[in-house]
């Protein structure tokens, strides 16, 4: 069925981003149109109804035998297909991208345009990506994804963000070149783009060279956009690099992507054992790496960007997996990590508002000065870590779960150590800013936190914990739907 | 159906481009060099880019290039910079 | 083993896994056979369109990504603005504009005005017969940006034969990539379809009315609806793209 609203979800970002940028000056025009255009970006996900949508009209037709192409339909226009999946990451997305636009048009003096041109942009390219049905529009859209993200840090103007996003920009390119090198090859031997059509056309044809190179071209890509084991310094160093708002949702679309992308190499390559092998090891690699290097840190920013890869990991672990269970209980946790996430990311960026600092070696006892952002703080790393009232429990317990039902127990064991590790390191951080005795602080002058604590900040930080734990309490809604969508995806495969 | 609109089109394109020209390079030797040039690239680019003109004689110059350098031309005078 | 041993090691590893990439990579290329696939399609219907294939796969069939690849372009130069200090947090950082008026050879001052005009009337024809003939909006802009590259390069940044500011370069952007943008919304309200080819109502039981398939077919005897109009609206956004980051690029200050 045909839903007029779809594109909109992709197009109205992109207008507003052009907008916005036009308006960059106009200090009040700023403010006003992107706090109503957020209002648009969260409303359309919610009315749009559920279905196709076909670009240009062009309709799917008999395939003539000159083509060339083993399949008896194609579609010939670009497609984006829209369900509950799309409806819950596209709402996801907006809603912390609110967060951080509201965060922007508070807390700064001046609202630069250009900045949340470039949250529009990177709106855009997340919804087209999960919502694209055609693998070259994919490429297209992860090419903004990859360039806005790298302009949002650059926004922040230190000498830091800098080079984090240079260095991200290109890897980027090596990962953008290797997705489109294994479009070609896909597109060369069969002869279509549209993602159904190709998951038809490849289906029992997955072992000839061709097939296995773009499968290994696609993970690379896959790895990267997501930042998974050979990447995952870069991604927490540009996590790290930017201010906590937009580290918050750099993290909430790098995990949307993983699941979209992955969800895109599974309904392609479903039948490759391979692959799904190769995945998992590289999940569990960046859930180890990830764990680990955050526990080494001594700044909070970058342990909590390590912890934001390894948890990516985990999510990792659960799509290669492939059976439905593990699909449904990976994409609540993409889901759950990112909220609890983006409430860390915002409790430390308040932190280093006020101290001007995240080093460990230069905070501590600030229990005292801000005993709130304290208790938002210890709820955020029980619900990242899996502490059972809140979302990460429910969904960590059902990805072990479907570790165990695939036939991996070892995997449950992996997942339960990662846990683990990333609590010690969580409540290390907690430890040395809040509890540990220093008079570091001091010197730099102390931090008026829970005075200065501003409103939209205090109110976003409240109700990411609130969502946690509603989602921690009340996990049927949302987990049944997934696992419905997990079943359907499956059953094509 | 002669497609007049693409030189009403050329035109106005020209004339936007044209209305920042600022005019502290220009005499009265550049244009002569100006209309001289492009009446031979006019010429030499024949019926480039290929329209379709409803005409007893095919059309031996690029109407469009012509008005896109007129519009220019216009848009430069109007500029007045 | 110290750092800089560690690193030659990286190195080692890194280049022995490329080739052995690469080996794999140019085995299955030898093995690669190309079937003509859906392109075949585009092939047969397209010509009852426009003329031009590539313009018709790129702005009709594939019109969205190409709205996509523009906007890379758009986000690309928005980031080069960013590095220069336009709309970093915390107000916009003021870069000193250094960039020395040029004395011009006499070769280089009689003949760069007259020849900037000669290149941008060359660029708006092949933007403008983009659908007929080889060309297009992404061709013809880049074309017509050249003219000002030239006019930059002879006489600088501050006094050359356009006067273009930052702002002007911004609303041609945006107007470009509104008119795209803007012309795929009226294919969605009036048909349905976002990007649908209004002004050559390819499939007529849509219902589009047909005020408005007259008010967008283009004026010319092979009707290719729209995209004509989608090419100048590419044409106006690469064109102040480039000159953008140009400005920005000639204009930055070294430290």
């Amino acid at each position: 069925m045909n839903s007029e609203l779809i594109p909109l979800m992709v197009v109205f970002p992109l207008i507003s981003a052009i907008l916005l940028n036009l308006m960059h000056g106009k200090d009040r025009a700023v403010r006003v149109y992107g706090t109503l255009a957020m209002v648009v970006v969260i409303a359309v996900p919610l009315l749009a109804v559920y279905g196709n949508h076909l670009f240009g009209a062009h309709p799917a037709i008999d395939t003539p035998a000159e083509t060339g192409i083993a399949l008896g339909r194609i579609n010939l226009a670009i497609e984006y297909s829209f369900g509950f999946l799309q409806r819950a990451l596209i709402f996801l997305l907006a809603a912390i991208a609110t967060f951080a636009v509201l965060s922007h048009t508070s807390n700064e003096k001046r609202a630069s345009g250009v900045y949340l041109s470039m949250v529009m942009l990177s709106i855009a390219a997340v919804s087209a990506v999960v919502m694209a049905n055609d693998i070259f529009n994919m490429f297209v859209f992860l090419e903004i994804l990859t360039i806005s993200q790298a302009a949002m840090v650059v926004a922040k103007g230190d000498i830091g963000g800098y080079k984090a996003a240079l260095k991200y920009l290109i890897f980027g390119g090596v990962a953008g070149g290797a997705i489109l090198l294994g479009i070609a090859l896909l597109l060369g031997t069969f002869g279509v783009l549209n993602i159904t059509d190709l998951g038809n056309a490849l289906s029992g044809n997955t072992k000839s060279p061709i097939v296995l190179t773009a499968v290994g071209l696609l993970v690379i890509g896959w790895l990267f956009e997501s930042g998974l084991f050979p990447f995952h310094t870069i991604k927490s160093h540009i996590y790290s690099s930017a201010k906590a708002d937009v580290a918050a949702l750099l993290q909430t679309e790098t995990k949307i992507v993983l699941v979209a992308i992955a969800i895109i190499l599974l309904r392609l390559f479903g039948g490759l054992s391979n692959m799904s092998a190769v995945m998992v090891g590289l999940s569990v690699i960046t859930l180890a790496f990830g764990s680990v290097m955050a526990l080494v840190q001594t700044d909070f920013r970058r342990l909590l960007a390590f912890a934001a890869v390894g948890q990516a990991g985990l999510v990792g672990i659960g799509l290669s997996l492939g059976t439905p269970d593990g699909i449904a209980a990976s994409i609540f946790h993409a889901v759950n990590d990112a909220l609890a996430m983006s409430l860390l990311f915002v409790t430390v960026f308040v932190i280093y508002e006020g101290a001007k600092t995240t080093e460990f070696s230069r905070l501590g006892g600030l229990l005292t000065k801000a005993p709130r952002l304290a208790f938002l703080q210890i709820i955020g790393i029980m619900a990242v870590s899996g502490v059972p009232p809140f979302n990460a429990y429910q969904s960590e317990y059902r990805l072990i779960g479907a570790a165990f039902q695939a036939g991996y127990p070892e995997l449950g064991v992996v997942i339960i150590l990662g846990t683990i590790v990333t609590f010690v390191a969580l409540m290390k951080g907690f430890f040395l800013t809040f509890l540990k005795e220093s008079t570091a602080v001091a010197a730099i002058g102390r931090p008026q936190l829970s005075n200065a604590l501003p409103l939209v900040t205090f109110a976003t930080m409240v109700i990411l914990a609130l969502v946690c734990l509603g989602i921690g309490l009340h996990p049927g809604p949302l987990y049944d739907r997934f696992a419905d969508v997990a079943i359907t995806l499956t059953m094509g495969v | 159906m002669n497609p007049f609109g693409v030189l009403v089109i050329g035109a106005v394109i020209g004339a936007v481009l044209g209305l920042s020209v600022t005019s502290e390079f220009f005499n009265r030797k550049t244009y002569v060099t100006i209309l001289g040039v492009a009446v031979l690239i006019d010429v030499l680019m024949g019926s480039y880019p290929f329209y379709t003109w409803d005409l007893s004689v095919e059309l031996p110059v690029s109407g469009v290039y012509l008005a896109a350098l007129i519009g220019m031309l216009a848009g430069k005078a109007a500029g007045g910079r | 083993m110290n750092t800089k041993d560690i690193y030659e090691m990286r190195t080692v590893v890194a280049a022995v896994f490329l080739g052995i990439f690469s080996i794999f990579v140019l085995k299955a290329l030898t093995s690669f056979e190309i079937i003509p696939g859906v392109s075949y399609v585009y092939n047969l219907q397209g010509p009852s369109i426009a003329p031009n294939m590539i313009t018709v796969i790129l702005f009709d069939w594939r019109g969205y990504d190409t709205l996509g690849e523009a906007f890379i372009l758009i986000t690309a130069v928005f980031t080069t603005g960013i590095l220069f200090g336009r709309g970093v947090l915390g107000g916009d950082v003021k870069v000193r504009d250094t960039a020395a008026t040029r004395q011009p050879s006499v070769v280089q001052k009689v003949f760069a005005a007259p020849l900037v005009f000669i290149i941008v009337a060359f660029g708006i024809v092949i933007t403008l017969g983009g659908h007929i003939t080889p060309g297009g909006g992404f061709q013809g802009g880049s074309v017509i940006a050249t003219a000002f590259f030239l006019s930059v390069v002879v006489f600088g940044l501050r006094k050359n034969v356009f006067s273009l500011s930052h702002r002007s370069l911004e609303t041609f952007e945006g107007v470009g990539a509104l008119i795209y943008l803007c012309l795929g919304l009226a294919g969605l309200g009036l048909s349905g379809y976002y990007l649908y080819n209004v002004g050559a109502d390819f499939y007529p039981g849509l219902g589009v009315a047909q005020w408005a398939v007259n008010l967008l077919s283009y004026p010319d005897a092979t009707n290719a609806g729209i995209i004509p109009y989608l090419n100048i609206g590419i044409a106006l956004k690469v064109l102040s793209g480039f000159c953008t980051i140009i400005t920005v690029l000639m204009g930055a200050e070294k430290k």
